[in-house]
């Protein structure tokens, strides 16, 4: 346990003897709680020919647990007033919701019943099967979502680089005997979460987390094995007004020392409106509304991506202006810019601290790269630490891409690096 | 402890102060009561676009110093138009608050340099192509163009391309004389900035302000039954919306009609979500309120693949007639004024969220309310009200539009 003088949070960290671990956040000045569990077993580990078992997994389990059909567990959820979404992404199967305080141990035990005891119904599979086919479906009408889709195939390939939909023949195939099969080994315990913020008591958190799960065992089979991406340049199609550009780029991973500079780095880049890339695509030259530029981290790979949309005729333009920003940050930043972008992050990290939703999803990141949860003064410390000389000698030594690049929309572009 | 206190300037502005001390950042907005309802149409936009060039600087500021300004404070900041209302807001932690104050109030005076506005012009034309590959937001501003018709409310909100083209600064100086005098703006500062000092700093960068009465005018709204397709042959999915009139934000029925829609379209264990989303005849169906000044409408809208489309607009009618006609059950009104409870609730717990419920309740009602007041208003609700709503407010003369690639 960590306290943090700041506005009295209290920090936990918690392992089950199955490899899970909780890890809870206590905020006296919030009414809500917040509540993920995250379990391995995402996207990244369908199977060949299987992409989508992931996410339509998930929703399955929501479709009836521990003895409630669905409209039973949806009924008990709403009469508590539960917010709630469920997902997969890459590395895990995750489950969020958000609530007034008093109803956390109930919600709790729905989550456990629908992580360790789900119907999986047939029936109840069809109608998640045809509701993934019908946002597969309306994806391809999105130039915006199209494009979102590709980078991430081209940059990553296979297995990472899936739509987490799946596609259409793959999603088709999966019967519901192949799926129930597939979810026996994936979503297991070692390695997961469940994170809490918020308002709650400590003691009878942890007694309840121990009883609903602890006595729970569930493997989860390695995900298949990288193969080299796509990357490169590729242009697809589309009856667009504009030009949809996105562009990945490879960056530190965030438990490496330097993650820190390049996450300072970014901020300068595309931190706020007077960041290099606003500042300079969109507003001296008017070329785009939406420009911008993240930071992401997987275990083992960090990376960027960008994304701008503009019309036709200005789409080369900005790509290049894009491409020019991102590479000349090696040049080094003025000490008002750094400033700024400490600045920017701890604001950012302080007002973190006023939600429960949006610190759960701080403290999992915290301890999945870091195995351990670092308090918001902490963090702010690790950044307020970064001098400038620091910054610009680190980033002399960078220079952004190669680049993978993919446009959506009437014409191709060139890329020029 | 938490405390509210309301002021007027002597030059008109209405300054709402909400001072919480166990917050830890503070929220600053400026409600300006102008929006596409007020626009002629030949300078439809202009609101929007005024909103862009509000933070393109002033008389001591250009462009570069008002986004490096906001940047030095760790501002979170962005301003949107509506059809009624135009908003510009930072939150920042509190040692920025005054700094935050200062750079909006003079903002919200602009210097509306002619070569900001032609480069700016561009950004807009470039959101309006942005929107334009978005089909369902092209199915919505075609849809509430249908049903106002002539009326005003019909405006697009980001203008065409052809009105923001033509679009002079001369014209835009002219709107923003006549819509931002203090008189038809609100103030409305939350968090942890204490009393004194935010109602010191209101009259400190507001108070040189000059009085400037505005007026809106309301036009009756006609609506009428009417049914259009349009064909689109740049998508494969088909989009259903429909529109008819509904309470207004003054109207006491709002919250029953606010919780009525929830019972039938929100996204999670509503009724048309049951009947459409969870056997995946759609991807998306939505049953909203537009609760806006002097009139209301419902909104409904469903994306489906087009060999479905008669299907599925048959159930969705077959569901709103089954509500209108039985109404809801007590037990759907417990969920989902549950719901509603904890979205309110945690809406409270950031000074952006009161700022936003305190501004725009003040624009429309005049009047304040706490926490616990609004939660008493979700909790007076009864289901004979929420039929009270449906008797009054009938479905079956909608204004119907659709759009998709097949022939109607």
């Amino acid at each position: 346990m960590t306290t943090d003088s700041h506005h009295g949070v209290r920090q936990y960290v918690h392992p089950l003897p199955n490899g899970m671990t909780l890890l809870a956040e206590q905020t006296a000045a919030l009414q809500s709680v917040s509540v993920l569990l995250m379990l391995p077993g995402g996207t990244g580990y369908d199977a060949a020919g299987m992409a989508g078992a992931a996410t339509l997994h998930v929703e399955w389990t929501t479709r009836g647990a521990g003895g409630r059909d669905a409209r039973a567990l949806t009924q008990a959820f709403d009469l508590m007033g539960v917010q709630r979404s469920s997902w997969a992404d890459v590395t895990f199967g995750a489950y969020r919701a958000t609530l007034l305080s008093e109803h956390l141990a109930p919600t709790l035990a729905l989550y456990a019943d629908m992580i360790q005891r789900p119907h999986l119904d047939d029936a109840e599979l069809e109608g998640a099967r045809e509701l993934c086919l019908q946002q597969l479906q309306a994806l391809e009408d999105e130039p915006a979502q199209r494009l979102s889709v590709l980078i991430k195939e081209r940059y990553f390939g296979f297995p990472r680089g899936r739509c987490s939909l799946g596609t259409r023949a793959e999603v088709e195939a999966l019967t519901p005997a192949v799926l129930r099969a597939d979810g026996l080994e994936r979503y297991g315990t070692q390695g997961a979460y469940i994170v809490v913020a918020g308002n709650f008591d400590w003691p009878r958190l942890k007694a309840q987390v121990e009883e609903l799960f602890g006595g729970w065992h569930k493997a989860t089979r390695p995900a298949p094995a990288d193969q080299p991406a796509p990357r490169g340049y590729v242009h697809l199609p589309h009856p667009a007004e504009q030009v949809h550009i996105g562009l990945a780029w490879d960056a530190p991973a965030e438990r490496t020392p330097q993650s820190h500079l390049h996450q300072v780095g970014t901020q300068v880049l595309s931190g706020g409106m007077a960041a290099r890339l606003f500042a300079e695509v969109r507003e001296k030259r008017g070329l785009c509304y939406s420009v911008y530029a993240g930071y992401q981290s997987y275990l083992d790979q960090g990376f960027m991506m960008g994304y701008s949309a503009t019309t036709p005729e200005r789409a080369q333009q900005t790509l290049d202006q894009f491409i020019h920003e991102t590479m000349r940050l090696n040049e080094g930043v003025t000490a008002a810019e750094l400033d700024r972008a400490l600045v920017g992050i701890k604001s950012r990290i302080i007002m973190q601290g006023e939600s429960a939703a949006a610190r759960v999803s701080a403290l999992a990141y915290d301890y999945y790269h870091y195995q351990r949860l670092r308090s918001l003064a902490e963090v702010r410390q690790h950044y307020q630490q970064i001098t400038l000389d620091e910054l610009n000698t680190w980033l002399a030594g960078q220079k952004a891409g190669p680049f993978t690049v993919v446009t959506v929309g009437p014409e191709p572009l060139v890329v020029n690096t | 402890m938490q405390e509210f206190k309301h002021y007027q300037l002597s030059n008109g502005l209405t300054v709402l102060v909400e001072s919480n001390p166990a917050q830890v950042s503070v929220a600053v907005g400026f409600f300006v009561k102008t929006g596409s309802r007020d626009e002629n149409p030949a300078v439809m936009g202009v609101s929007h676009f005024l909103e862009h060039m509000m933070f393109k600087g002033t008389a001591t500021r250009s462009a570069e110093d008002v986004n490096i300004e906001f940047d030095a404070m760790g501002a979170r900041y962005n301003a949107y138009t509506s059809q009624e209302t135009t908003c510009y807001y930072a939150n920042v932690l509190p040692e920025y608050a005054p700094r935050a104050l200062a750079l909006l109030a003079d903002m919200l005076r602009p210097a509306l340099r002619t070569e900001d506005f032609t480069t700016e012009k561009n950004v807009i034309l470039e959101e309006i192509a942005m929107y334009m590959d978005r089909p369902a937001f092209t199915l919505y501003e075609a849809a509430v163009q249908y049903y106002f018709g002539a009326n005003p409310m019909g405006h697009s909100v980001l203008g065409t391309r052809d009105t923001v083209g033509a679009l002079t600064a001369a014209q835009m100086r002219e709107y923003f004389d006549s819509r931002y005098g203090p008189e038809n703006s609100i103030l409305v500062i939350t968090g942890c900035l204490p009393q004194d000092e935010a109602l010191a700093l209101a009259q400190q960068y507001c108070g040189h302000w000059v009085s400037r009465p505005a007026t809106r005018t309301y036009l009756p709204v006609v609506a009428k039954g009417q049914r259009r397709h349009m064909r689109n042959d740049k998508i494969t999915r088909h989009h259903l919306s429909m529109l008819f009139p509904a309470p207004s934000r003054q109207d006491p029925q709002r919250h029953a009609a606010g919780l009525l829609v929830d019972i039938l379209g929100d996204a999670e264990g509503a009724r048309l979500y049951w009947a459409l989303v969870h056997p995946g005849l759609v991807d998306e169906v939505e049953f909203s309120l537009n609760a806006q000044d002097q009139l209301g409408t419902f909104f409904v809208y469903a994306s489906c693949a087009p060999e479905n489309a008669v299907q599925v607009e048959t159930i969705l009618r077959q569901e709103v007639g089954r509500m209108w006609a039985e109404g809801a059950t007590a037990l759907e009104l417990e969920r989902f004024r549950n719901k509603a409870k904890t979205s309110t609730v945690l809406s409270s717990e950031l000074p952006m969220g009161r700022m936003r419920a305190i501004g725009t309740r003040w624009q429309y009602m005049g009047s304040y309310c706490t926490l616990a007041e609004t939660l008493e208003q979700l909790q007076a609700v009864t289901c004979e009200q929420m039929r009270d709503v449906c008797r009054q407010y009938a479905w079956t003369e909608a204004s119907v539009l659709t759009m998709g690639p097949q022939e109607a």
